[in-house]
């Protein structure tokens, strides 16, 4: 008996379902080991030292002072820009994706089919095909280079109006709603006390897709914005590290902007990404499993 | 009456404080600049050292410059009146029919201000016999050397190639490299050495080409680079790789062929060669050859918008960037401005990091050398050299083996781009 269990224990299908997860922790995680162990290296130890060497605390603060000293601090209003951005983007996108789901899960209406089907489309075409004439609206309307214009064109998230109508269409209790009107609740009343309510989950993982998209937002952001003084962290970062020549073969100059500041940068862009992941991760968890199970 | 005097005298007295006064308006005057990273300090001299304008500086990333410039005028809005254009073939870029941005700077710049560059010092800024922009800076490519180790192994300095590749051939077999044969600029610099014709405007024949890389010209060169390569006296590695520094900084570079600012800004920080080890000489010539010709690699230029509502102004700036030698005494690199490199010089002839203290004097010595066929062209020749040399190289391919590919490549993107082809 106590053989077979542990014959069981050490399957050979367990050991491949094991060894493909030690795999893929290695092929997508040492990457990601070696940028932050990179961080703390100096430029010599970059070429000279094994790739895995751990740099010194004086090398880490060098870096740090070289790149949040580049002209006054900038890479602070460059933080703060795409700060306001995400937030105002995520605050956008919620407001019009979740009562957009809600709508168009709950109600029947002439145009949904086809509503549903333009949200598809939106969906799946890819945003680069977009920008173009996103510029050229905002051009129109006098929003390029404006906080306005960035956020504006950023809460256009037709992905969370697809999640916001798959969780609504079925994980929303038939019974609570159907007790709800008899109660006497009206249809906005529906939205905001009883739908609502039940969707935090997918909330937060709308707002945190949402988030995630126009945090590392680049494409649209060099298109809108020519003033630098309203550049996100990935316009303004590739502006620095590009200028600065630091990955090109042309460092011919004297601006400390070298490939440890660099990979520093990288690691502050994905930073706050990796943190909000940590403390959201419930909420999305339980977000990315509404409505896998009906009834 | 005298009411009326003096009403009409205070009147007349307003009126003509009303258009001093506008006229102190307009002198003032705001111009966007597009600048890089390391040129935002000149332009912010320029800034406070010119009371009558303001200059409004965005950094771009050099990369985006074309593609945000397009938007800009496709937008019709927030156009820069001045553009630091940090690839030359951006000169060509911006002076077509559809992307007609730069100004054309010919008849605006003082003669006697353009002949105070080095020769062929602003051929990138020509484009079609017109003058576009003014260069910032000057990247020949000329000898660096480790003068102790050379001693140490009892060669001299080569003057020739000829004499460059038998150092190699001598040094390669024990694990000496003498450059990089796979770095695109470094390659097209030394096919291009004795005068092949590889994209080089014809003379008096605007946007038109020849590209002819059978010659003897051409097929020298790539049979000396093959050689070396052969022997391991060209790595098959770029210079900016760990393998390469490692090998610069193990002392197994005595010597490289590099622009003028490899020393200062590579071999003193990357390779880190002791102080008193680096030192320069003249670019090489071939044994047919009364003088060096030698290619460039980077030096920026500065253009103007030529639509812009301050032509004065903005010329102005354009000049003052290239030419004030006050600002370029501190450039980080050798100003193509003859006045301006002198003073830019001092500092390099003080510097105790050199072994020799005339490393200014072969910079600027060389200057003269340059390739006057180092112009701006709609499309990259390194990046077909990169793709089609290079690439091939890593299958084991030779350089010489690659000629007819690469002249297909370039007559194909030379007609592409609207060239006429000889």
């Amino acid at each position: 008996m106590a053989s077979r269990t542990l014959q069981s224990r050490f399957s050979l299908g367990r050991f491949v379902v094991f060894a493909a997860l030690a795999f893929a922790v290695c092929f997508y995680g040492i990457p990601l080991l070696w940028l932050f162990m990179a961080g703390t290296r100096s430029e010599a130890s970059l070429f000279s030292d094994t790739p895995f060497t751990i740099g010194s605390w004086a090398a880490f603060s060098q870096t740090w002072t070289n790149l949040t000293s580049y002209n006054n601090f900038q890479i602070g209003t460059w933080a703060a820009n795409s700060a306001i951005y995400s937030v105002g983007g995520v605050l956008l996108s919620l407001v019009a994706s979740i009562p957009g789901g809600y709508a168009l899960a709950l109600s029947e209406f002439p145009g949904r089919k086809l509503i549903l089907i333009m949200t598809m489309i939106a969906m799946i075409t890819p945003s680069t095909a977009v920008v173009l004439p996103i510029f050229l609206e905002m051009n129109l309307l006098g929003l390029n280079n404006t906080y306005a214009g960035l956020i504006l064109a950023s809460g256009f998230f037709p992905f969370g109006v697809y999640l916001a109508y798959v969780y609504f269409s079925t994980s929303l209790p038939k019974g609570v709603m159907d007790s709800a009107r008899v109660d006497g609740c009206n249809r906005f009343e529906l939205f905001t006390r009883i739908a609502l309510p039940l969707a935090r989950p997918i909330v937060a993982l709308v707002a945190f897709f949402s988030f995630l998209a126009i945090w590392s937002n680049y494409f649209l952001a060099f298109v809108l914005l020519s003033d630098d003084k309203l550049y996100n962290l990935p316009v303004g970062l590739t502006a620095l590290v590009s200028g600065s020549g630091a990955l090109s073969n042309l460092p011919a100059n004297d601006v400390p902007i070298k490939k440890p500041e660099v990979i520093l940068a990288a690691i502050i862009v994905v930073l706050p990404v990796l943190l909000i992941f940590i403390v959201a991760q419930r909420f999305v968890r339980s977000g990315t499993l509404s409505g896998a199970e009906k009834g | 009456m005298h009411k009326l005097k003096t009403t009409t005298a205070v009147a007349g007295g307003l009126a003509l404080a009303m258009m001093a006064g506008g006229a102190l308006a307009q002198d003032q005057v705001t111009l966007n600049i597009w600048s890089d990273t390391p040129r935002l300090s000149m332009f912010e001299l320029y800034d406070q050292t010119h009371d009558n304008v303001t200059l409004n500086v965005t950094t771009v990333a050099p990369a985006d410059l074309i593609a945000k410039l397009q938007l800009a005028m496709q937008a019709k809005s927030e156009i820069p009146d001045v553009v630091f254009l940090s690839d030359i073939g951006y000169t060509a870029q911006l002076s077509t029919r559809r992307s007609n941005y730069l100004m054309d700077l010919t008849d605006k710049v003082p003669q006697a201000l353009q002949d105070e560059f080095y020769p062929n010092g602003n051929s990138p800024c020509e484009v079609n016999g017109k003058l576009y922009c003014l260069r910032n800076d000057l990247a020949h490519m000329m000898v660096w050397y480790d003068k102790p180790l050379m001693e140490k192994l009892g060669k001299a300095v080569p003057t020739t190639y000829a004499e460059f590749e038998a150092l190699g051939a001598e040094l390669g077999p024990e694990g000496y490299v003498l450059g990089s044969a796979v770095e695109a600029f470094p390659l097209y610099s030394f096919l291009v050495s004795d005068g092949c014709d590889m994209a080089m405007p014809v003379e008096g024949k605007p946007d038109t080409l020849k590209i002819d890389l059978t010659t003897d010209k051409c097929t020298k060169p790539a049979a000396m680079v093959d050689a070396m390569v052969a022997n391991g006296s060209l790595a098959k590695v770029g210079p900016f790789e760990p393998d390469f520094v490692n090998l610069a900084k193990t002392g197994k570079v005595p010597l490289i062929i590099g622009p003028t600012w490899f020393g200062e800004y590579v071999i003193k920080p990357t390779y880190e060669w002791p102080e008193g080890t680096l030192a320069a000489a003249m670019p090489l010539k071939w044994d047919d050859q009364d003088q060096p010709l030698t290619w460039s690699w980077g030096g920026g230029t500065y253009g103007g918008w030529k639509d812009t509502a301050h032509p004065d102004e903005v010329v102005d700036v354009i000049e003052w960037m290239a030419t004030d030698v006050a600002n370029q005494t501190d450039a980080v690199t050798l100003p193509a401005h003859e006045p301006s490199a002198i003073a830019w010089g001092a500092k390099l002839k003080a510097d105790s990091y050199y072994a020799d203290a005339d490393v200014f004097d072969v910079e600027v010595g060389s200057a003269k050398y340059s390739h006057p066929g180092y112009v701006s062209l709609r499309f990259s020749v390194s990046d077909a050299i990169a793709k089609v040399i290079t690439q091939g190289m890593g299958g084991g391919g030779t350089v010489l083996g690659a000629l007819p590919a690469l002249q297909t490549e370039l007559t194909n993107l030379a007609k592409l781009n609207g060239y006429t082809v000889e």
